[in-house]
């Protein structure tokens, strides 16, 4: 290593051709040879030595490899001349570069060679005079490096980076002296080299007050200590500037230290960088401890745990006396929360995400506090944790329990009202189109109701004055004038009766007419029809004549005025359309659950095509008969709906030219469907000699028996539903099974055998009886008896009184209960149910409020005030929203409430079959009791 | 015999009186209104009213109720004229404790000897 100098300023004349001037380091003695020697060997350093004019004695390596030509090639030659590119204005005279250099001044060039293929070669160059031992000059040695491209894949990295970085490039002897600084050195320290050269580089460059420090660091650096340190400059205007510096030592090639080599960065923008960090980090401190947050730094190095004050105020903990370990951390968390903290911590530990929990803290005065913290862990390249960060807040305060509650609110009223905002955009325009509809409607029976008021009133005083006329009341009138006035009131008369059917139509059509359903007498509304009819009929000449009514069909379950209308309607006709002198017969026949009404006519008859659409409105079948004059077109129409409302159906059976008969069905009452008990007692025993003997015996005492010797053969018998008792010879599986199912819950069973075999239920079973294996025949007939009574008796007791004026759900009702096998009995007014149950208190009473005669808040109140009948069960089934109030007026026994729109037949069928399961204190059960 | 008509529509009054006088023979008494009704009734003792439903002011129920508190009146058989009813209102009126019900429109020519009829039921009770 030799010490060289350079600057980047410009000698005048030489363009490009920097001259630096230096003090002569004197090359002498062995170290001198040594050195000529080393670089003379190198590849990496030019170096040309000449005689005196500069013709080339020596060509190196290096010079060889850099400028392309052979060392023989050169020799004798005078350099630069002779093997330089000539009109290469760059490059010098001999005379030029040795100069200085002959007058004991080392010179180094920074100058452009051409190289044997043109080839450009920036170079770095030192010129030296060579002298004899009376130092006399006897040639020059020329010592260059290659400026642009340096043999970087031999110099080491470090080199490399001082080469092209902006750092200082330091190189200090023994002593500390300056043996080299690289062109940024000076830029930063605003010496030039002349002046720094030599000098002391710490009494020079550093700061006095660190001079001490810094030769002590210059001791320990040689000593082999190479740590980067932290050392500011002290540039020649005085002022400071920080750098890193990274240091290495220097040796000559027998490996003794020669002095150091260090690199320096500025870190001035890192210095500001990082106050800034803690600016920054300062600021956000003093944020989150105004926000009453608390913050905790565990270094894992040292294994400190720092809290900051308001960490330790949520531990309750006085500031300062957080012993900052993570065992203390721990001792202050609430001894049930502890294990779920180190699961946390320690998942976050191995996974590396960030980890946030609610725990709570004890103070020392014993009050919890809830505490919510986050954090994360910090990791070094081995993956092994080096901190942990993380922030804390009370949460136990109420202020932030609400904060945190109503943004939860928040939260979820916004999710909501997403959610819904379809749903209600669709709901709306439903509800829109509905209501629209709806007032459509309300406006259409106002106008109706309105319009047959106001012309029903005029329309009344026309008829009165006409009729007043016709009768002569108010003077006698000419033949003529009558025929006349007869006419106008006839006309007046067909107007009202149009008015009223058009309003009956409507009402009827929309549910509006309230039909008032009861048993009505066949016989009385036909009379009443008849007597209606009768007047105008023999106007015609023509026989009404009704045939007997058979007793099956004796009563209906209808509104008798409307049945009435009916059958006028279609009487009228008949005698409308019947030749004169005919007659017009009434028949009545029983169906299966409806009575079938017949008018059968002897007119022309209906032909097919028309048959449906006389049912409409406005239909008249023919017109061309003057009788045909008072009808308004809508009886059939209206007749048709009467009895849809009914349940009903309407229709006509003709024949062209013979007549015709127009029929309708109505429903016969509701009857109590009775629980299928038959008249035979099944005996399932295996034994065939005992199944005899039983039936024998049974037999005896007037009962039809069926034997079977199994229990399948048993139930295909019983579902064939003529069997009165069952008599088991100690098959407890077939007890449970037929107790299973409600068709035959009622059956009752006589068990031969202990009782122990049976299940509790069967114990307790009104309808069990048990027998010893060993019983007379008496014995045996009079156990079967008494099972028979009782099952009738339970039949009875057991069935379930189904109130409800509404004919179609009161229908719907029973066929669903019946269907189950439970016995239904059905009434459509209070006054009807209160006679009924009185009659045969019921296990179970359906009750709709609104009723007839009668309301089901009387039947209830009625019922009350019977010891046999105040604990019977009550499912209130009613389309009526109803208060507290009315529900204590409705309960009579266990009472349950069931609305019907919002009820489904399953929950309806669930409730009352719980309901009728009730044991009561009165009726089979009461008696049995001992 | 002596009626009063309680009826606004003075033609229906017309009409009825006419009825009831010249093919029934009976004394006829009008009244536009309630109130002027009860007056009458107090003042004429009629045998019987004829109290129409739907009136302005004080309806025929209202009326009715007012007759019978009427020391005068208590007695007095009142028929209801209304029009065209369901079965619903028929009960309803009969509950009031009214002698009857005519649905108008009537007929004049047997409006006397419909409301001879209901009075003798009446009576019967």
């Amino acid at each position: 290593v030799f010490p060289i100098a350079q600057r980047s300023g410009q000698q005048a004349g030489h363009t490009q051709l920097s001259h630096v001037s230096n003090t002569v380091v004197p090359v002498t003695g062995e170290s001198a040879g040594a050195v000529r020697n080393a670089l003379f060997k190198s590849a990496h350093f030019l170096s040309i030595a000449t005689d005196v004019k500069g013709v080339i004695q020596a060509f190196n390596v290096g010079a060889e490899r850099m400028l392309g030509y052979t060392s023989a090639e050169v020799l004798h030659k005078i350099t630069p001349a002779d093997i330089s590119e000539p009109r290469e204005p760059t490059a010098p005279a001999f005379e030029a570069l040795i100069g200085r250099a002959s007058q004991g001044v080392e010179d180094v060039y920074e100058l452009t060679w051409i190289g044997k293929d043109g080839r450009r070669c920036p170079l770095l160059m030192s010129v030296t005079a060579l002298r004899d031992d009376r130092d006399g000059v006897v040639g020059y040695l020329l010592i260059g490096a290659d400026r642009a491209a340096p043999p970087r894949q031999e110099l080491d990295r470090t080199q490399q980076y001082l080469d092209t970085a902006e750092v200082i490039l330091l190189a200090l002897d023994m002593e500390g002296r300056i043996t080299f600084l690289n062109r940024h050195a000076y830029a930063v320290l605003g010496w030039t080299g002349d002046e720094l050269l030599g000098r002391d580089w710490i009494d020079t460059c550093l700061p006095a007050r660190i001079r001490d420090a810094g030769r002590k660091r210059f001791q320990d650096l040689l000593a082999g200590d190479l740590t980067v340190i932290e050392n500011p400059v002290l540039q020649k205007s005085g002022e400071e500037r920080p750098f890193e510096w990274h240091n290495t030592l220097l040796r000559d090639e027998a490996g003794h230290i020669i002095g150091t080599l260090s690199s320096g960065v500025d870190i001035t923008e890192r210095n500001r960088a990082a106050q800034a960090l803690i600016v920054a980090e300062e600021r956000m401190r003093f944020a989150l401890e105004a926000a009453g947050v608390g913050i905790w730094d565990m270094d894992y190095t040292t294994g400190v745990n720092r809290w900051s004050e308001i960490l330790e105020a949520q531990y309750g903990l006085q500031p300062g006396t957080f012993r900052g370990t993570f065992e203390a951390f721990i001792e202050l968390i609430h001894p049930d929360d502890r294990e779920s903290v180190l699961e946390t911590l320690g998942t976050s530990l191995k996974t590396g995400a960030d980890f946030s929990q609610v725990n709570r803290s004890i103070w020392s005065d014993g009050t919890v506090h809830w505490l919510s913290s986050a954090g994360r862990f910090y990791f070094d390249a081995h993956g092994e944790p080096v901190r942990a960060v993380g922030i804390s807040q009370d949460v136990t305060q109420p202020r932030a329990m609400e904060a945190a509650y109503l943004e939860a609110q928040k939260a979820e009223a916004r999710m909501l009202q997403e959610r819904n905002v379809a749903l209600e955009t669709a709901k709306s325009t439903a509800e829109k189109a509905v209501t629209r509809l709806k007032e459509v409607d309300r406006f259409k029976q106002e106008f109706l109701s309105t319009v047959s008021h106001e012309l029903r009133t005029p329309l009344t005083s026309i008829r009165g004055s006409l009729g007043l006329l016709t009768s002569g009341a108010v003077g006698a009138l000419t033949d003529e004038v009558v025929q006349v006035v007869t006419i106008a009131e006839r006309n007046a008369i067909r107007l009202i009766a149009l008015i009223n059917d058009i309003l009956d139509l409507e009402r009827l059509e929309t549910g509006r007419m309230e039909l008032q359903f009861g048993l009505v007498s066949v016989v009385s509304v036909l009379r009443r029809a008849v007597e209606s009819v009768e007047p105008f009929a023999r106007q015609h000449d023509i026989t009404l004549e009704a045939r007997a009514v058979p007793d099956a069909c004796s009563m209906i379950r209808a509104d008798a005025d409307r049945i009435v209308q009916v059958l006028v309607n279609l009487l009228s006709n008949a005698a409308k359309f019947s030749p004169p002198a005919s007659v017009v017969t009434i028949t009545v026949e029983p169906g299966d659950g409806w009575v079938e009404f017949r008018v059968t006519d002897r007119g022309r008859g209906v032909p097919a095509a028309h048959r449906r659409a006389i049912f409409d409105r406005f239909q008249q079948i023919e017109t061309s008969d003057a009788r045909e004059q008072g009808g308004t077109g809508l009886g059939l129409a209206i007749s048709k709906s009467i009895i849809e409302q009914h349940g009903g159906t309407i229709g006509v059976e003709s024949e062209v030219g013979i007549g015709s008969t127009f029929w309708f069905r109505v429903a016969t009452p509701t009857r109590p469907v009775a629980q299928r008990l038959g008249r035979a007692i099944l005996v399932c025993d295996d034994n065939a000699e005992r199944r005899l003997s039983l039936e024998r015996a049974i037999g005896d005492g007037g009962y039809t028996v069926i034997t079977v010797p199994d229990a399948d053969a048993a139930w295909a018998v019983l579902q064939g539903g003529d069997v009165a008792a069952v008599v088991l010879e100690g098959d407890a599986a077939l007890l449970t099974r037929i107790r299973k199912e409600p068709a035959f819950e009622a059956i009752p069973v006589i068990l031969f055998g202990s009782p122990l075999v049976v299940s509790p239920e069967a114990l307790s079973d009104s309808l069990v009886l048990f027998l010893p294996e060993h019983v007379d025949e008496s014995q045996l007939l009079a156990a079967v008896r008494q099972s028979v009574e009782r099952g009738r008796a339970a039949v009875q007791a057991r069935y379930v009184l189904l109130v409800e004026d509404d004919l179609t759900l009161l229908d719907v009702m029973a066929r669903q209960l019946s269907r189950q096998g439970i016995a239904v009995r059905t009434a459509t007014t209070g006054e009807e149910a209160i006679r009924v149950a009185e009659a045969d208190p019921p296990a179970l009473m359906v009750l709709d409020v609104g009723l007839p005669e009668h309301d089901g808040f009387d039947v209830v109140d009625a019922m009350r005030r019977r010891s046999g009948l105040k604990d019977t069960p009550v499912l209130v089934y009613t389309g009526r929203d109803l208060i507290e109030e009315q529900r204590g007026r409705l309960r009579l026994g266990p009472t349950r409430f069931l609305t019907k729109s919002k009820a489904s037949d399953e929950e309806f069928r669930r409730l009352v079959a719980e309901l009728r399961q009730i044991p009561r204190v009165h009726g089979v059960e009461a008696a049995r009791r001992p | 015999m002596k009626v009063l008509i309680i009826d606004d529509d003075a033609d229906i009054r017309t009409i009825a009186r006419l009825s009831l006088s010249r093919l029934g023979g009976m004394d006829v008494v009008e009244a536009a209104g309630g109130a002027e009704g009860l007056r009458k009734a107090h003042d004429e003792k009629p045998d019987v009213i004829l109290l129409d439903v739907m009136m302005p002011a004080m309806d025929g129920t209202a009326t009715l109720a007012a007759l019978r508190s009427q020391a005068a009146t208590t007695e007095t058989p009142v028929i209801f004229l209304t029009a065209k009813i369901m079965g619903t209102e028929l009960e309803r009126l009969k509950g009031l404790g009214a002698a009857g019900v005519l649905t108008k429109p009537f007929d004049p020519r047997t409006l006397p000897s419909d409301v001879r009829a209901l009075l003798e039921v009446g009576l019967d009770h």
